[in-house]
């Protein structure tokens, strides 16, 4: 498979108005995202992930070491076309209202005007917009800045989709929307590469990891086989009676295994929190 | 011209005319220029000339706080709310970003000061309206003549560029400083400006090292006072039209030469 990002031996270093070293962001990484896959990018506070994904933008310039952005430099302008890129918070413009926000970025990415006023009104509805179109962006809930910047990613519909702290201040059926939106954007061969400290959203979307710390690469690799304790089992059945229990453990402790806890599973509150919600409202996915 | 530039010039444009603290300035100058309806006086020259010196000022305000503003928040205001994160994962380079900027910066200025010209105009031509019935009919012809002359729009073109060279200082500054600073830094090149013949006096008269260090201030210094006409204008002056396009023309050469050095510096600008 190709590669939508080849990061090697990435560093960056911050300096300050002397030009005296003042931060390592960035400390000899390497990095590999392979085309449509939903790639995770983790990391405290600090560790450098918003740095990486500037540096992927060609916001800043690396000190040191090479990066591959779709097979061109972060710097070749016309390679921008196929690449989407939510910021953290959403900075849009909020004098402009949701349509000619996107009509905006519909321009700069030099969409003929038929096709942008089309895809305008499909990324509304995706994004769940279409009745706050005329609204002014900065009246806008965080919920829905998140949503409009999501928007105009849509709208570009690039081959690699940059998204930095994508569900951060949604609500639980906000941020599963736009975990939808991206597992769908995988569906159509996509690349993405997100970056989150919400290590649930992660473990849930993403196909494979790196976490960062202190800007350099501390493990990365599929989220399954990172996740997976092999040597232990977990079995979940329904309908046990007491004493089967007992049985069960009999059973392990005679093969020579060590029972570690014996539970009722439950619900996550998260996912406990979207079923009453969607039961209230009807909706039933 | 180039699609990318005209999307931000238009984008430019749109986010000063919404913008609530240029709405705010402009409409305090409309009506610094509408106040000239109430100023009376017994002479038919006195009451001329207060009635062009105050609408003049409005237009010379007006635009010189707008320059000062929007020309240093322009793009510092995108640096520092991220907004500029999105522009760039668009196919535009940094230098036709500081290029559409400045176009967009440059036809709100067009705008907003020939508006206010035209209020200007209108104003006057109110008053000329209570001039006849005061000081008769060959009185009010001759103040119509006078305030529909030539000479008004000259100086009012000479403001035009005089902003132009305002707001690309404020871009190159807005380049190494912050807001604040800029403003400041601006309104001393503004003030400077004006005194370019005081510091080639002083250049004359200091000794070697001072004088070297005048001298360059004086090249370095756009010379602002080439720009300022009015007081010529408002005691009934003539101001030549070879001299109308030779300074507009050094204005924009000026402009533009900051533009391009802003440009050059914002392609290396982390952000």
């Amino acid at each position: 498979m190709e590669n939508a990002i080849e990061i090697k031996a990435l560093k960056k270093i911050y300096r300050d108005f002397w030009n005296r070293p003042k931060v390592t962001a960035v400390n000899g990484l390497d990095l590999t995202v392979k085309k449509g896959e939903i790639f995770g990018m983790l990391g405290p506070n600090g560790s450098g992930k918003t740095t990486v994904l500037k540096l992927l933008l060609g916001l800043i310039f690396p000190s040191s070491g090479s990066i591959k952005v779709m097979g061109a430099s972060p710097e070749n302008i016309g390679n921008k076309k196929n690449i989407g890129y939510m910021p953290e918070e959403s900075y849009l413009y909020g004098f402009l209202n949701a349509d000619e926000i996107l009509d905006f970025y519909g321009k700069l990415n030099a969409m003929p005007e038929k096709i942008r006023k089309k895809r305008i009104n499909e990324v509304l509805d995706i994004v769940g917009l279409s009745e706050a179109r005329k609204r002014r962006v900065a009246d806008y809930s965080k919920g829905m800045s998140r949503r409009i910047g999501l928007a105009q990613v849509l709208l570009k519909d690039p081959d690699l989709v940059l998204l930095d702290e994508p569900t951060i201040g949604l609500d639980p059926i906000g941020a599963g929307e736009i975990k939808n939106i991206i597992k769908k954007l995988k569906d159509r061969g996509k690349t993405v590469l997100l970056s989150s400290h919400l290590l649930a959203e992660v473990q849930t979307i993403c196909d494979r990891i790196a976490i960062l710390y202190n800007g350099k690469l501390v493990r990365e690799g599929n989220v399954d086989d990172l996740l997976t304790e092999g040597n232990k089992t977990e079995i979940i059945v329904s309908g046990l009676k007491t004493g089967d229990i007992d049985k069960i453990k009999e059973l392990i402790s005679g093969s020579g295994g060590d029972l570690i806890s014996v539970d009722h599973p439950s619900e996550t509150l998260e996912s406990l929190f979207i079923k009453l919600i969607r039961e209230k409202s009807g909706k039933n996915n | 011209m180039n699609n990318v530039i005209a999307v931000i010039a238009q984008h430019t444009f749109v986010e000063a005319f919404r913008k609530r603290i240029f709405q705010v300035i402009f409409i305090f100058s409309i009506l610094m220029v509408l106040s000239t309806q109430f100023f009376t006086f017994f002479t038919f020259g006195e009451e001329v000339k207060i009635l062009k010196d105050i609408g003049m000022a409005g237009i010379t305000f007006f635009s010189l706080v707008i320059s000062l503003v929007i020309g240093s928040s322009c793009i510092q205001t995108d640096i520092e709310k991220k907004s500029i994160y999105t522009v760039f994962s668009y196919p535009v380079t940094r230098k036709k970003y500081i290029y559409g900027r400045a176009l967009g910066v440059f036809c709100y200025l067009i705008f907003a000061i020939f508006i206010l010209s035209m209020v200007f105009y209108i104003a006057l031509g109110i008053k000329t309206h209570f001039i006849g019935q005061k000081f008769g009919e060959e009185a009010r012809f001759s103040f119509v003549t006078f305030a529909h002359n030539i000479e008004l729009t000259k100086g009012i073109l000479l403001i035009i560029v005089r902003c132009f060279i305002i707001v690309s200082s404020a871009f190159l500054l807005s380049m190494f400083f912050q807001q604040t600073f800029t403003i400041i830094m601006c309104f001393l090149i503004y003030v400077l400006g004006h005194l370019t013949a005081f510091i080639a006096n002083m250049a004359s008269e200091a000794n070697r090292v001072f004088g070297y260090l005048m001298t360059g201030f004086y090249y370095i210094f756009p010379n602002l006072e080439f720009f300022n006409v009015s007081d010529y204008i408002s005691v009934g002056k003539h101001v030549s039209a070879p001299y109308v396009l030779l300074v507009s023309a050094y204005g924009i050469i000026y402009s533009l030469m900051l533009i391009l050095v802003t440009a050059n510096i914002f392609e290396k600008k982390e952000m």
